[in-house]
């Protein structure tokens, strides 16, 4: 089982995400801004994977996408974000810049299930 | 974006919710229970917790749309009516996800033509689902 960060300022989805991903043997942790959540990504033991929201206060999720991309400590961990509203072109950037899957909200649990599988 | 603050701030009278009879005829467009249950696997306990969640956020979230309808602030009204909308939708609470949604695509138009009226379904929307989310929290 893995160990999975959540990142999202929205305390339902977050809570969501955190139960259904626990209910799969997952350990999660949670951060519910961007400046949280790349500290909590650089936390040892390591984090297996990332399920980052791309609207959040404290920088977007495409920007934080990029610094966890960017550091040496979490640039191998799996980011699969998550987005209300990011669009074609969105899509494009942030697969561009590394992430491993894009979801959409409302979530589908088995989505994020399959994308969380895939990814570790 | 730029931060369109022409003409004079809205006033919204009596604030969200004031004359507004909710309605409690477990309607899936306010609540669908249904799907809601089966994103959370049947938990109900789970389910209940999310609602408690949505509805501790709320007060503040419908404070500040109201706040950026009035000064008329569209960049602060498309992300505070983009966050109702993600929680809405993740609940399936359809009527508060769609009303959210009519804000934040006013908000994104660069005008806030139609926001009262968007922020009165919006009202009317919430009226009805705060009394479906309180009954699963069990302290209805």
């Amino acid at each position: 089982m893995a160990t999975v960060l959540v990142v999202d300022d929205d305390r339902v989805v977050s809570q969501l995400v955190a139960a259904l991903l626990r209910t799969k043997g997952h350990k999660v942790f949670t951060a519910f801004d961007a400046v949280q959540g790349l500290m909590q990504a650089k936390r040892n033991p390591p984090i297996d994977a990332i399920v980052l929201d791309v609207n959040m206060p404290g920088g977007s999720g495409e920007e934080t996408l990029r610094k966890i991309k960017m550091s040496t400590q979490t640039q191998n961990i799996p980011v699969i974000i998550l987005s209300g509203s990011i669009d074609a072109a969105g899509q494009d950037r942030v697969i561009t810049q590394g992430a491993a899957a894009v979801l959409f909200k409302p979530l589908v649990p088995e989505e994020l299930l399959a994308a969380i599988d895939a990814a570790l | 974006m730029v931060d369109k603050t022409p003409g004079p701030p809205f006033q919204v009278a009596g604030g969200l919710l004031s004359g507004v009879k909710p309605s409690d005829n477990g309607d899936t467009d306010t609540l669908d229970e249904p799907a809601l249950m089966t994103v959370v696997g049947g938990d109900r306990k789970l389910a209940g917790e999310l609602a408690q969640l949505f509805l501790d956020d709320l007060d503040n979230r419908v404070a500040e749309i109201t706040a950026a309808v009035e000064a008329r602030q569209v960049d602060r009204l498309r992300a505070a009516a983009h966050a109702l909308r993600g929680s809405a939708g993740s609940l399936r609470a359809g009527n508060v996800r769609d009303a959210s949604g009519a804000l934040e695509s006013i908000a994104s138009s660069g005008s806030l033509e139609g926001a009262i009226h968007a922020l009165n379904t919006l009202d009317l929307a919430l009226a009805s689902l705060r009394p479906r989310l309180a009954k699963m929290t069990g302290r209805a």
